[in-house]
């Protein structure tokens, strides 16, 4: 349990470490998010485009 | 070797082979990062000054640092767009800007819960390295909303890559900044005169973190990219093809 | 027979030329002149009013008052630079033309700075004089602001350059500078209160100095990039 303490500096040792995995999941799922966002969008445009031939 | 420059130079390549390299950048960096943390948290040696705390700097460091690469492969790409008008290198500039934006705020936000217990505060407004990363953060943030201000893409990517160049002069400004100017941030552990002054058990959980947020960000880059360039060659017929394969049911 | 003087248009008529249009143009609209100026005294009128009056604090103040206040006005006579060319289509003009267009841009920041960062200048001991800035110190506030418009006013352009035609290109155009401008407000701010305190300038100087050789060098040829850029 002592080594999770890190000294008396636990919250700002951990705090940092949380921020920094929050940050790197966030980046990951926004730039798969908006990948996945501009599949739909071209899909839905390149199905008007085709059915209004 | 260069034929698969210049095949990587070619949209429908670079999406096909980014597709395949994205999961090993993830899975290298991850395995990196989590074995400099692990080392970094309970293995490094403790400080004589800080004793645990200073264990902030294996995400404190590797972040700034990125945050001033991601502006050079930014401004490096579009500087290489501006001059050889290559598409792929605007949108690599693209790519790297938002993912910058973050890494520096993660620094800054990492730096100031680290300058609280060693420095007294949570900001220091004289200090020059604080002072330029924030400013970095604006440049950032110029560049996104000048690209997302012009409609025409090519304009944006020439527009954005004039600012990005322009602001380039503030990267030697912030690394250098501790040696210039007296500063509470301490001066330069790892590129200085002498070699690296810092412990090298600690050093080296260091470097394994620098390697892991550089892979991941290559990873996420890399990623953005291929965002960017299916929507830049959403006309093309090879997008065509891979968003809707012929014979899918309209 | 009268023996006409003709020669054809050297380079320094291209850029005297444009700073001419520039001060005619703003003689007849004196408006875009004052109106920073008038800006720029209210700004620093604002700090007293909000934060109180007394002697310790105005002194305190009175350099980071005055630099924040010219630079704020600086940014609002930027937000015009190109505007009125643009929306007359002589900045097409200016473009075609045969000068060298960095030339003319060099032209274009002269002009502004001769009818903004000088009027600042200009004014600024009467802002000083209410801080309560002792005589030596306001000569140093000068110098500063001198050196600051002047970076200003060239990287400025780069900015203006670059959202010139845009819709609320006004407020992206101070995002794009502060960053820019940050350092300089920093050292100027910074040199007149260490003049205050009685300390050496010397080296806030001559990084003003040195910030403004480095615009005045590579600023002209952003902008004439920049205006490219955004005429096509």
């Amino acid at each position: 349990m002592e080594i999770f303490m890190m000294g008396k500096y636990s919250a700002h040792v951990w705090s940092s470490f949380g921020i920094t995995a929050l940050v790197l999941i966030i980046c990951v799922l926004q730039a798969r998010h908006r990948h996945r966002h501009v599949l739909s969008e071209l899909k839905t445009r390149i199905k008007a485009m085709e059915s209004e031939q | 070797m260069w034929s698969f420059l210049h095949k990587m130079a070619s949209p429908p390549h670079f999406y096909g082979l980014s597709a395949k390299m994205i999961p090993w950048f993830y899975a290298a960096g991850l395995a990196a990062i989590i074995y400099g943390t692990i080392v970094g948290l309970f293995y490094a040696p403790v400080d004589e000054e800080m004793s645990d705390g200073y264990r902030i700097i294996y995400v404190h460091v590797p972040a700034a640092y990125l945050s001033m690469s991601a502006y050079i492969v930014m401004a490096v790409a579009a500087g290489i767009g501006l001059i050889w008008r290559m598409k792929l290198a605007h949108a690599v500039a693209a790519g790297a800007a938002p993912l910058g934006a973050w890494f520096t705020l993660l620094a800054l936000l990492t730096g100031s819960i680290w300058g609280r217990p060693m420095w007294g505060t949570w900001w220091e407004w004289g200090d020059p390295r604080l002072t330029s990363e924030l400013l970095m953060l604006f440049l950032y943030f110029g560049y996104m909303a000048l690209r997302a201000a012009i409609d025409d893409t090519v304009k944006a990517d020439k527009a954005s890559a004039v600012l990005a160049l322009v602001g380039a002069v503030n990267i030697p400004i912030i690394h250098f900044s501790v040696e210039w100017w007296t500063s509470l941030h301490q001066g330069p552990t790892l590129l200085k005169e002498g070699g690296p002054g810092i412990h090298p058990d600690m050093l080296y959980p260091l470097l394994i973190m620098i390697l892991g947020f550089t892979l991941f960000f290559g990873a996420l880059l890399l990623t953005r990219v291929r965002t960017e360039v299916l929507y830049r060659e959403r006309r093309t017929k090879w997008v065509r093809d891979l968003v809707m394969p012929a014979g899918t049911p309209a | 027979m009268t023996r006409q003087h003709r020669h054809l248009p050297g380079l320094l008529d291209g850029f005297g030329a444009i700073i001419r249009r520039d001060l005619l143009l703003a003689w007849k609209r004196p408006g875009d002149v004052l109106n920073p100026l008038f800006f720029f005294a209210m700004v620093a009128s604002l700090f007293p009013l909000a934060v109180g009056p007394s002697p310790a604090q105005l002194i305190l103040n009175g350099p980071g008052v005055v630099w924040v206040a010219a630079l704020l006005a600086t940014l609002l006579s930027l937000n015009s630079l190109f505007s009125s060319d643009f929306e007359d289509g002589s900045l097409d003009q200016i473009i075609l033309s045969p000068q060298p267009l960095p030339l003319l841009a060099l032209g274009k920041a002269a002009a502004h700075w001769l009818l903004s960062g000088l009027p600042l200048v200009l004014v600024s001991p009467l802002i000083a004089m209410t801080y309560r800035m002792p005589g030596a110190v306001v000569g140093v506030m000068m110098l500063s602001l001198a050196l600051g418009t002047i970076s200003l006013s060239l990287l400025g352009s780069i900015g203006a350059a670059l959202t010139v035609g845009l819709n609320r290109g006004n407020a992206l155009l101070s995002l794009l500078i502060l960053p820019l401008a940050m350092p300089i407000l920093i050292f100027g701010a910074r040199t007149v209160s260490l003049a205050a305190a009685g300390d050496a300038v010397a080296a806030g100087i001559y990084f003003l100095a040195a910030y403004c050789m480095l615009a005045l060098t590579l600023a002209p040829f952003a902008t004439a990039a920049a205006l490219r850029i955004s005429n096509e």
